[in-house]
C-alpha cells in the first residue's frame, strides 16, 4: 500500500501530462476536427489514408529523417573529439569549455537568426568568399533545395554540438586517471587510448546523447522555420512545421493529430530499437 | 447605430508592425474615447502580424475579444462567431460591400490596397530607352530585355523565409490572366469543372517561367527575404519591384535619388487589372455583450477622418472613404496609386485579388509554384502538386 501511494502521485502527472494529451491525439486523428467548425465528427482512418497518399507530407518525413540522422551523427562525432581536446586542465581550455557551449544557451530562434544573415546570398559567408577570392564558392545557401537542407542540419549540428560536449567532457572527467598514467607507462599512444580506454568508457553517455539527439532532430521546428520557413519548395520542411501549418492555417486539427500520432509512432520505434542496439554495445564492451 | 450609445467596456485585438507601433494604437483608441469618454476600450496586442491566426487561438478557447482588426473573415463563420453590419452601419464607407461573402458584410471596409502594382525606378527605364510603362505583355518582356540588355535587373523577387514577396507576383498574372475574364474561375476550380492544369492556368503560369528562364529576375530571388528585396530595389539593384502600394512610405522614408513610378502589370492585350483587396477593417465578435458599442467603435475606428489620415501616412493605405484627401504629409505617390486605382475602377478594371478569394481552401499554399519556377521546377508537376494540394485540402476538411 505504501508503495502504491508512493508511486500514485507521480504517475498521475505521468498520466496527466504524457498519456491523456496521447490518447486526445489519438482521438482527434480519428475525426475532422476543425477548431473554427462547430460539427465535426468521427471520420475513422480517413486522414490516414490522405496520408499516405499526401505527397507534400511523406516528403515532410523523408526531410526530418534525413535532417535527424545529420544532426545525430555530426555533433555526436565532433562533441566527442572536442570533449577529448578539452579534457584537460588549463586556463584556455576552460575559457574555450565555455565558448563552445554558449550556442547551447542561445535560443533556436536567435541561433537561427543570426546564421540566416551569415548565409543568405549576400550575406557574411559569400561575401567573406567572395573578399578572399573565392567567388567560385560562394553559393545560395538557402535558396538552393540541396544546400538549404544542408544548411539547416549544419545549423542544427552546430548548436547542439555545445551539448554533445559537455555531456562527453563530464563522461571523461569521471574515467580515472590512474587508467591514463598506467597506460602512458605501457608505452599506448594518444590513438590507441581514444580507442581502447576513452570511446568505451564513454559509451553510456554515447547512449544518452544519441538518444537526445535523435528525440531533438525529429522535433526540429524552430531552425528550418526561421532559416528557410520550410523551402525553398520544401525542401527543409520538417513534420513539426508541417503539424502547425495543417492544424491552424489550414484548420485540419484531425488531420495534423493524424501527422503528429505517426510521428510519435516513428520516433518510439526509432528510440527503441536504437536504445536496445546501444545498451546491448554497452554491454559488450 | 444608435444616436446616443450606454456605457461599456470593451476589447479590440490589433497587431503591431514597424509602421503600426503601440503609440499608434494607442492614439488611434484614444480618438475613439474622446469621442465616446463612456466606452472603456482595451488594448490587446497579438504576439504576431498576423492577427488573424492569434485570433484563432482565442476563438478555439473561448475568448474571442469584442472586436478584431486585420482577421480573415471567412475563418469566423462556420461557428457564427463574428457579427453582419447593416447598410446604415455601412454608410461612411465609399464602397460599402468591398469584400463582402454573398452578399452580406462582415468587415468594416477601412481601406484598399493594390496587390501588388509594379514599382520601376525611372532614372533606369531612361537609361535603358524606355519612355513610357509598358501597356501588353509583349511590351513588358522588350523592357525587360532592354533593361537586362543595360546591365540591370530587371525585376526584384523575393523568397527565403517571406515566399509570399514572389507569389504575390504570380497571383498578379493569375487575377489578370484568369479573374478578369471569369470572376468564378476558383469557384469553379472548387467545384471541379476546371482545374489547374488547364491551359489556361498553365499558359498564364509560363509567363513566370519565362521571367525566371530569360534572366529577368534577380539571381538570389530563392533566397532573399521581404527586407532584402526592399532594400535592394531601394538601392537601385534592380528596375522593377512588384509590391503592394505600401511600399510607398518605404520609398519616401528612405528618399532614394531616383524617382519612383508605378504602373500595374500589364494583360496580353493591354492595360492590367488592378489586383484590389479590401479590408484591414474591424470585426465585431457576436459573443460580445456589448453589440452596439462595439460596432460604433468598429465603423468609429476605420472611418474616421483623423484615424484615416495617419493610417494613411504611416501605412501607405489607401481609405475607403469618399472625398478622402490624403495629408500633405503623406508620400505625394499615393495619389499616383489612387489613381491606378480610379482609372482601373472606371474602366472595369479592378479585380478582387487571388488570394483573397474564399474558394481556395483555408491554407492552400500557391507560395510553391513561384518557389518551384525560381527553383528551375518543372511546370507540369508543379501544377499536378497544385491540384492535388487544392483536393487534399477540400477533401480534409469535409
Amino acid at each position: 500500500l505504501f508503495l502504491v501511494s508512493f508511486l500514485a502521485t507521480p504517475l498521475a502527472i505521468y498520466a496527466l501530462i504524457v498519456l491523456v494529451p496521447l490518447a486526445i491525439t489519438l482521438g482527434f486523428s480519428i475525426t475532422n476536427l476543425n477548431f473554427l467548425a462547430p460539427d465535426w465528427h468521427f471520420v475513422g482512418l480517413r486522414n490516414y489514408q490522405f496520408l499516405a497518399n499526401d505527397d507534400t507530407a511523406l516528403h515532410a518525413y523523408l526531410v526530418t529523417i534525413l535532417l535527424t540522422i545529420a544532426t545525430g551523427i555530426v555533433p555526436n562525432i565532433a562533441g566527442f573529439f572536442l570533449a577529448v581536446i578539452l579534457d584537460r586542465p588549463g586556463r584556455a581550455v576552460r575559457i574555450m569549455r565555455v565558448l563552445f557551449f554558449v550556442p547551447q544557451i542561445l535560443s533556436a530562434i536567435v541561433v537561427a537568426f543570426i546564421w540566416a544573415i551569415i548565409l543568405t546570398d549576400d550575406g557574411i559567408l559569400n561575401n567573406f568568399l567572395r573578399t578572399i577570392g573565392l567567388e567560385a564558392i560562394a553559393a545560395s545557401w538557402l535558396g538552393n533545395a540541396t544546400l538549404a537542407l544542408f544548411s539547416v542540419a549544419a545549423v542544427a549540428s552546430w548548436q547542439l554540438l555545445g551539448f554533445c560536449t559537455v555531456v562527453y567532457l563530464a563522461a571523461l572527467q569521471t574515467i580515472p586517471r590512474e587508467l591514463y598514467d598506467s597506460a602512458a607507462m605501457d608505452g599506448v599512444g594518444a590513438g590507441s587510448r581514444l580507442v581502447h580506454i576513452q570511446w568505451p568508457l564513454v559509451a553510456p553517455a554515447f547512449t544518452i546523447v544519441t538518444l537526445l539527439l535523435l528525440i531533438a532532430g525529429f522535433k526540429m521546428y524552430d531552425t528550418p522555420l526561421v532559416l528557410t520557413s520550410g523551402g525553398p519548395v520544401d525542401a527543409t520542411e520538417t513534420v513539426a512545421i508541417q503539424i502547425l501549418r495543417t492544424g491552424l492555417d489550414q484548420n485540419l486539427a484531425g488531420y495534423a493529430s493524424a501527422k503528429a500520432f505517426v510521428l510519435f509512432f516513428i520516433v518510439i520505434i526509432v528510440t527503441v530499437v536504437v536504445l536496445r542496439l546501444l545498451q546491448r554495445r554497452e554491454t559488450d564492451l | 447605430v444608435a444616436p446616443t450609445i450606454g456605457s461599456a467596456s470593451i476589447s479590440v485585438l490589433v497587431f503591431e508592425t514597424p509602421n503600426l507601433s503601440a503609440a499608434y494604437w494607442d492614439g488611434r483608441i484614444k480618438t475613439f474615447t474622446d469621442a465616446y469618454p463612456q466606452i472603456q476600450v482595451t488594448k490587446i496586442t497579438a504576439p504576431a502580424t498576423q492577427a488573424g491566426d492569434y485570433a484563432k487561438q482565442l476563438l478555439a478557447t473561448g475568448q474571442l475579444p469584442d472586436v478584431m482588426m486585420n482577421v480573415n473573415v471567412t475563418d469566423f463563420l462556420p461557428t457564427k462567431s463574428i457579427l453582419p453590419f447593416t447598410a446604415t452601419e455601412l454608410a461612411p464607407f465609399a464602397d460599402p460591400m468591398a469584400g463582402a461573402i454573398g452578399g452580406v458584410q462582415y468587415i468594416t471596409p477601412e481601406v484598399g490596397q493594390i496587390i501588388d502594382e509594379i514599382h520601376y525606378n525611372k532614372t533606369m527605364f531612361d537609361a535603358a530607352g524606355i519612355a513610357a510603362p509598358p501597356t501588353t505583355w509583349a511590351e513588358f518582356l522588350q523592357d525587360c530585355k532592354k533593361l537586362k540588355d543595360k546591365g540591370f535587373t530587371p525585376i526584384e523577387l523575393g523568397g527565403g523565409a517571406d515566399t509570399w514577396t514572389a507569389m504575390i507576383f504570380m497571383q498578379t498574372i493569375w487575377t489578370n490572366d484568369l479573374l478578369r475574364k471569369d470572376p468564378q474561375w476558383l469557384s469553379k476550380r472548387r467545384s471541379g469543372t476546371v482545374h489547374f492544369a488547364d491551359p489556361d492556368f498553365t499558359a498564364a503560369t509560363a509567363k513566370f517561367k519565362t521571367l525566371i528562364d530569360d534572366g529577368y529576375v534577380n539571381a538570389d530571388a530563392a533566397s532573399v527575404n521581404y527586407a532584402g528585396i526592399e532594400k535592394a530595389f531601394l538601392d537601385g539593384k534592380a528596375a522593377m519591384y512588384p509590391m503592394g502600394n505600401w511600399f510607398i512610405p518605404a520609398y519616401a522614408k528612405a528618399k532614394p535619388a531616383w524617382q519612383l513610378g508605378q504602373f500595374l502589370l500589364p494583360g496580353d492585350s493591354g492595360p492590367g487589372v488592378v489586383p484590389f483587396a479590401t479590408g484591414g477593417g474591424a470585426v465585431v465578435s457576436s459573443a460580445t455583450k456589448f453589440p452596439d458599442q462595439a460596432k460604433l467603435f468598429a465603423v468609429f475606428f476605420t472611418s474616421n477622418k483623423s484615424i484615416l489620415e495617419r493610417l494613411a501616412v504611416a501605412d501607405g493605405q489607401i481609405p475607403n472613404v469618399p472625398n478622402f484627401t490624403m495629408p500633405p504629409d503623406a508620400a505625394p505617390q499615393l495619389a499616383d496609386a489612387m489613381k491606378l486605382i480610379a482609372d482601373a475602377t472606371a474602366s472595369n478594371r479592378s479585380v478582387a485579388y487571388w488570394a483573397g478569394d474564399p474558394n481556395s481552401p483555408a491554407g492552400m499554399d500557391y507560395t510553391k509554384i513561384p518557389q518551384q519556377l525560381i527553383a528551375k521546377g518543372d511546370l507540369t508537376q508543379a501544377i499536378v502538386a497544385l491540384d492535388k494540394q487544392f483536393d487534399t485540402l477540400v477533401a480534409a476538411g469535409k
